[in-house]
């Protein structure tokens, strides 16, 4: 096979990392090879938290997934915090009585210099593997990596003016749209996702005044979320982004919520908690979302749900026709609670 | 200002009733960041590392 991504030593391994997550980390990664995802978490720094940093941990890669084998990077300039957390959480690892992952190799790295606590060797990552692994995820089609986690929170800014000055003007329109009205404007959304998709034709002003001024509805979400895949969602993570950038704050919580789904198909987790971060109350989108990064459940099984359903192409035309002054009735109620089960009330809806 | 779930929300949530024993795997101020890399890329690194 020529065209694998090697991965042969550790400076190839470092190097690939930031490339993995999206950006250049601090504390502890679990690069899996084998199955399962690469995990990033802060190094602990108390007793307390080495509980908890070892308890996640180990669920994810004892019980939630099974990898053939994880590589433990730990970066940050103490050396003596990162060993600890290297050997605490290997040893979590490896002695699950067979059930867990091979663990190795487990290198401590700060900056460019990198130590392997098992081995006792050390090196300097070399330019020319960080270059190779640049190149090799960009042939992939994978976007270049920020510097820090904290520059995914600073993509999400941006100047909402524009739009604000048009919200107004759009919410009005939305408030004295009859039933077929808003259907068609559903409709439009429907269309206007699908021509980003083909063409990546960014919204005016106006219209991201529209789409904003309706995404409170179940129904318009409903339209966005349904388009939603894992193979669609880099995309949809463009639309949405942009639109949390533009979005003035009474009305951004939605769009943050959709790239926040969006995120957390396309397998970004860091990404999906930057964007949940953002919302401003809870959010049942949003917290459907948290629920899911919160249980490490891979984005190909909650796609299942995004998959039509053989019942709801009618079900959900009978329900226009009822659902759209009840959406009204219930536009100042608070929503349904974060709960799972069910419970609490619920929309059938695709009105606005 | 929110509302009610959408249909597709509606079956996220069913699907997420599941009891699950990592619920509430992150509770708190810890953000565990999770990747999921894309079959191919998956691919061609599980590739590299069996060789």
């Amino acid at each position: 096979m020529t065209n694998v991504i090697k991965i042969g030593s550790h400076d190839e391994l470092i190097a690939s990392i930031p490339h993995t997550l999206g950006f250049t980390p601090q504390g502890m990664v679990c690069r899996a090879f084998g199955g399962g995802p690469t995990a990033r978490l802060d190094i602990p720094e108390s007793p307390a938290e080495m509980d908890e940093f070892l308890r996640l941990l180990s669920d994810v890669y004892l019980h939630q997934h099974h990898p053939r084998r994880v590589a433990l990077v730990a970066y940050g300039e103490d050396g003596a915090g990162c060993v600890e957390a290297l050997a605490a959480l290997g040893e979590a690892l490896v002695s699950a009585d067979g059930r867990g992952p091979e663990v190795g190799p487990m290198l401590w790295v700060n900056g460019e210099q990198w130590t392997d606590v098992l081995e006792g060797t050390r090196g300097t990552v070399d330019p020319g593997a960080r270059a190779r692994m640049g190149a090799e995820f960009a042939l992939l089609g994978r976007v270049m990596p920020v510097d820090r986690r904290e520059d995914l929170v600073a993509a999400m800014q941006g100047d909402p003016t524009a739009v604000a000055q048009l919200l107004p003007a759009a919410q009005a329109r939305i408030l004295d749209m009859d039933v077929a009205s808003r259907r068609t404007e559903v409709e439009w959304l429907g269309e206007r996702l699908d021509q980003f998709g083909r063409e990546r034709e960014y919204l005016s002003d106006h219209e991201a005044a529209r789409v904003l001024a309706m995404m409170h509805g179940s129904g318009a979400r409903d339209a966005a979320e349904t388009r939603m895949s894992r193979e669609r969602a880099p995309i949809l993570s463009e639309f949405w982004g942009d639109l949390v950038r533009r979005a003035p704050s009474e009305v951004r919580d939605t769009a943050a919520a959709m790239l926040a789904l969006s995120s957390y198909l396309d397998g970004k987790g860091a990404q999906a908690w930057v964007a949940i971060d953002q919302l401003t109350e809870s959010h049942p989108l949003a917290d459907l979302v948290t629920i899911a990064l919160e249980r490490a459940i891979d984005p190909r099984e909650l796609e299942r749900a995004f998959r039509p359903d053989p019942l709801g192409a009618p079900m959900q035309h009978a329900a226009l026709h009822d659902t759209t002054a009840h959406q009204r009735r219930h536009d100042h109620d608070a929503h349904n609670g974060p709960g799972v089960d069910g419970a609490g009330p619920e929309s059938s809806a695709p009105g606005l | 200002m929110q509302n009610t779930r959408s249909r597709l929300e509606k079956r996220l949530a069913r699907q997420l009733a599941a009891p699950s024993r990592l619920a509430r795997l992150t509770a708190g101020s810890t953000s565990l960041d999770l990747v999921y890399l894309d079959e191919e890329t998956q691919d061609r690194l599980d590739s590299r590392s069996r060789e």
